[in-house]
């Protein structure tokens, strides 16, 4: 309940605090009046006569306006394929079923981003992995992006003494390896949502095999499982810098012990703060 | 090196570093075994205990021909293999130990025991071999450990353990001992001898709440384990495992037959019968061994140590229309080399079952919604007393001793073991009445001796022919199991402590129809079983033997006036007799209608020394605190000086 109170919480003021960066969005401008910081110093520019004085009932000036900037896009996309642009970074939380997920992603190169991410099973089961993105195909709206991501999870139940838990929902065992390929578009407007779909395919190594019937004998030191995650969504920018998301999907578990599909979904949000 | 092999040899030693510190460190590398049966180091031969033709028979596991027999003591009932190959057979009717070399197919050696030798471990070093024997050499009450250098095979020291010690494990340098009628388990360090625990907490914890302060017990009975033949440590050593039949403390109703009988109801939780196959499961920890079993009489599952439901169930009774296998007379056991699962090896259910061994199964999380933790089941032959299994986990081997045969169990159909036979190694040595009435003696499922929910033999009770120690509170008030070995069933009526029945075929009549809930058996069929009994021997003892002091007490037995009722060669005149022993006070009193004239049926004494407790209401828990507190009216033993008491201690042990 408490982690439950904590994920809304930090959604909401992450939310909260993208809200409250407007001038990220607007055009830059000009200093307001008052006392200048301490400090040297500066040489302004020498300002207009202002009009200070307010007659009563006169109707104001008409002034006419200048044409607004362009709003900044948002390009920052973490669950989608373009990647951030080098020495740029972006971070996501996403909080649903079965899994919370927190990543953050450096852009090493304009079309390469390097990652770390923490997934959860909500205390159940911890992975901690190491995550990559490739820009493949970028378009003007489209783009295709490939993903690797590689984990470790720690278990909170040995997996001989699981029953239907977080092994069995989310197929993950001890080591993962997540490669995948994103397809996302995004709409020429800069507040446009992206939209993904990501199919991805999860090779698991457990080192806790056992004997799941008495006779099954010795089981390998290692034993793999194959998986294949396909999962859609969208990022919704809300800033030049933030966007909420959605994302659902269907994950399909190879091993005969898990479950054979497995629903997700998500709500979250995507920043570059 | 150049870089490339450098950069492998980095990353492979890499690669296993990681691995290797996830990878369990359970899995054993080395067959395991218990009871008659063990495998060799390589699997490649198997080799069975026969106790009725006393050999050791060698099965190539391959090809599944006998190629050997190896002629050993009397009665040999245990084996097993030293890390050298070496085999050690338990000659329990010959208080030796057999010394066998592998490929020499001879007796190598016989080492010397106490009295009934059966468990035997090695240590994992291979440098020392252990043995439980029933009795010390010189005392009946109580049993030994005894080990020995197997380089020189001379002793290094012997325990005394408790009464009556049988299975044996060690664990890196601890022996577990079970004690068989108790029912509890006894530590022993492997290195001096010392004995570190006598008992454990396992009866406390798994009648927790009905002997506590809590009043939450459901159960309207307290309940004993008992019949603990064997001892079973997973490959890492952090738990073990116990087979028991759990025995109802308190009073047992009578119900009729076409409801299984009076045996019929009355398990833990209402679950099973008055006796009632269980598992128990200890935590092996640094402060000995810690019981994790279902609390019986509170109907709960949690145990008192575990959070985590993480053991099978303590009780293993099929529910009434579950679809789980009835088990009973569990004898011996192993665990499958990564430690998940546990075949028990149940004489009397004639079949192996398969348990987790650290979680319940899916549908039975609640103890008091299903009685067992049983996933597989097997049938196999009569009286199984031994199991290996191969160090791949794959192919699990049973001795059914009556058969005298190997059976392999495979892989069967959900919820099944299929059962391959596979080689016949003897003969029989019995005629065929009395193998026959061996059989029923030992059988719970053939339905003429009792009810598929009542589950229960003959050797329920009269463990191996004997007694159990166990006192029943029946309608008719408290009842000690008498032994049956050595006191010739058939020359002894009438039956029953009190003497009801006044011939062998309305003892049977309502035993096995109205107590087990059988359909009942024939009169060929009686004498089968009858004349089977009557044959047991009578249990060994140091104390049997004739000295000064048992002459003497043979003569206080006279002035006491014993010999008065307990006459002739099995030491009664059949009568009925009042000594004053009607218990009229205390929590379980005998119904005085029910016991005529407050007069039982004068029991045998043969076999006196091995058949505590004493008296029908087991009130007298040696043969000394009889002796020198039994009133005058059982025997005048005011006429006799301490002394003559003493003598009397050793003459009534020498019988």
């Amino acid at each position: 309940m408490k982690r439950m109170a904590f994920t809304i919480a930090l959604v909401l003021s992450l939310g909260a605090s993208a809200q409250s960066f407007p001038a990220s969005d607007a055009p830059t401008a000009a200093p307001a009046a008052g006392p200048a910081p301490e400090g040297p110093p500066l040489t302004a520019p020498p300002l207009p006569p202002a009009n200070t004085s307010r007659v009563p009932n006169q109707a104001p000036p008409t002034v006419a306006s200048a044409p607004a900037a362009p709003l900044e896009p948002n390009l920052t996309s973490v669950l989608g394929a373009r990647a951030l642009g080098q020495w740029k970074r972006g971070q996501s939380f996403q909080a649903g079923f079965p899994l919370v997920s927190l990543r953050a992603y450096f852009g090493l190169t304009d079309a390469f981003d390097l990652g770390l991410g923490l997934d959860s099973f909500y205390g159940a089961m911890n992975e901690l992995r190491i995550a990559a993105r490739m820009n493949l195909v970028q378009g003007s709206m489209w783009s295709l992006g490939a993903h690797l991501e590689v984990g470790g999870a720690l278990f909170g139940t040995r997996a001989s003494r699981e029953v239907n838990g977080a092994r069995w929902i989310t197929a993950r065992r001890n080591y993962n390896i997540v490669p995948g390929l994103v397809l996302a578009y995004q709409g020429p407007s800069p507040r446009a949502a992206r939209v993904f779909f990501a199919a991805r395919y999860m090779l698991t190594l457990d080192n806790e095999p056992f004997s799941r019937n008495p006779l099954d004998g010795v089981p390998p030191l290692i034993q793999t499982g194959h998986n294949v995650i396909v999962q859609g969504g969208a990022e919704w920018p809300i800033s030049a810098r933030s966007a909420f998301t959605l994302a659902v999907g269907l994950e399909f578990h190879g091993r005969p012990e898990d479950s054979v599909m497995m629903p997700n979904v998500s709500l979250g949000l995507v920043t570059s703060l | 090196m150049n870089f490339f092999k450098r950069s492998m040899v980095v990353g492979a030693v890499a690669a296993c570093l990681a691995f290797s510190a996830c990878v369990p460190g359970n899995v054993r590398n080395k067959p395991a075994a218990s009871g008659s049966l063990a495998l060799s180091n390589d699997d490649s031969l198997l080799y069975a205990a026969d106790t009725d033709n006393g050999v050791v028979a060698v099965v190539d596991a391959q090809t599944n021909t006998k190629i050997a027999e190896v002629k050993v003591g009397d009665q040999p009932t245990r084996l097993t293999v030293a890390p050298d190959d070496t085999i050690y057979v338990a000659n329990r009717g010959s208080r030796s130990v057999s010394v066998i070399r592998k490929g020499e197919w001879t007796e190598a050696m016989r080492l010397e025991t106490g009295v009934e030798p059966s468990g035997l471990a090695v240590h994992s070093d291979g440098k020392t071999l252990y043995v439980t024997s029933a009795t010390a050499k010189d005392r009946a009450d109580v049993g030994t450990v005894t080990a020995y250098d197997t380089a020189t095979l001379k002793p290094l020291w012997e325990t005394i353990v408790g009464a009556e010690p049988r299975g044996i494990a060690v664990v890196q340098d601890r022996v577990f001992v079970t004690l068989f009628k108790d029912g509890d388990v006894a530590e022993v360090d492997a290195r001096t001898g010392a004995l570190v625990r006598g008992s454990t907490s396992l009866y406390s914890d798994a009648n927790a709440s009905r002997t506590g302060t809590s009043t939450s017990a459901l159960t309207t009975s307290t309940f004993k384990p008992r019949a603990m033949a064997d001892v079973i440590a997973t490959p890492d050593g952090k738990r073990v495992f116990a087979p028991v039949v759990w025995a109802r403390e308190n009073s047992i109703a009578s119900k009729p037959n076409k409801f299984g009988g009076y045996y019929s109801q009355g398990g833990p939780c209402q679950i099973g019968a008055v006796a009632t196959a269980g598992l128990v499961t200890f935590d092996n920890n640094a402060n000995g061994l810690s019981p994790q079993v279902d609390d019986l009489t509170a109907c709960a599952s949690s145990g008192k140590a575990s959070t985590t439901e993480g053991f099978p169930t303590t009780a293993l009774a099929p529910r009434s229309g579950a679809n789980i296998a009835p088990v009973q007379g569990p004898t011996v056991g192993v665990t499958s080399p990564d430690g998940q699962w546990i075949f028990l090896v149940n004489r009397e259910s004639r079949n192996v079952t398969a348990l987790p061994t650290v979680v319940r199964t899916v549908d039975t999380k609640e103890f008091s919604t299903s009685g067992s933790s049983v996933t597989a089941s097997g049938d196999i032959g009569a009286g199984a007393d031994g199991i290996a299994i191969s160090s791949d986990g794959k192919k699990v081997f049973v001795y059914s001793q009556f058969d005298h045969r190997i059976d392999l169990m495979v892989p069967g159909t959900a919820g099944e073991l299929g059962t391959k036979p596979l080689v016949t190694v003897a003969q029989d040595t019995l005629s065929p009445r009395l193998a026959e009435g061996r059989r029923l003696f030992f059988d719970a499922r053939d339905t003429r001796m009792s009810s598929a929910t009542t589950n229960v033999a003959c050797s329920t009770c009269h463990l191996e022919g004997r007694d159990d120690g166990h006192i029943w509170s029946f309608p008719d008030g408290p009842r000690q199991t008498p032994t049956l070995a050595g006191r010739h069933l058939m020359q002894t009526a009438p039956y029953h402590w009190t003497g009801e029945f006044k011939n062998i075929n309305d003892f049977n009549g309502h035993t096995i129809v109205e107590r087990m809930g059988g359909s009942g058996i024939d009169q060929v069929t009686s004498e089968k079983l009858d004349g089977y009994i009557d044959s047991l021997p009578v249990a060994e003892s140091p104390t049997r033997v004739q000295t000064a002091a048992v002459a003497r007490g043979e003569q206080a037995f006279s002035k006491a006036g014993c010999a008065t009722c307990h006459t002739g060669s099995l030491m009664t005149n059949n009568q009925n007799a009042n000594v004053g022993t009607l218990v009229t006070r205390g929590q379980h009193l005998d119904d005085t209608t029910m016991v005529l004239n407050g007069e039982f049926n004068v029991p045998s004494l043969t076999g006196l020394s091995r058949s505590a407790p004493y008296l029908h209401d087991g009130s007298q828990t040696t043969i000394s605190a009889r002796v020198f507190d039994g009133n005058n009216k059982h025997g005048n033993v005011a006429v006799l000086t301490d002394a003559e008491k003493g003598d009397l201690v050793d003459y009534l042990k020498s019988l």
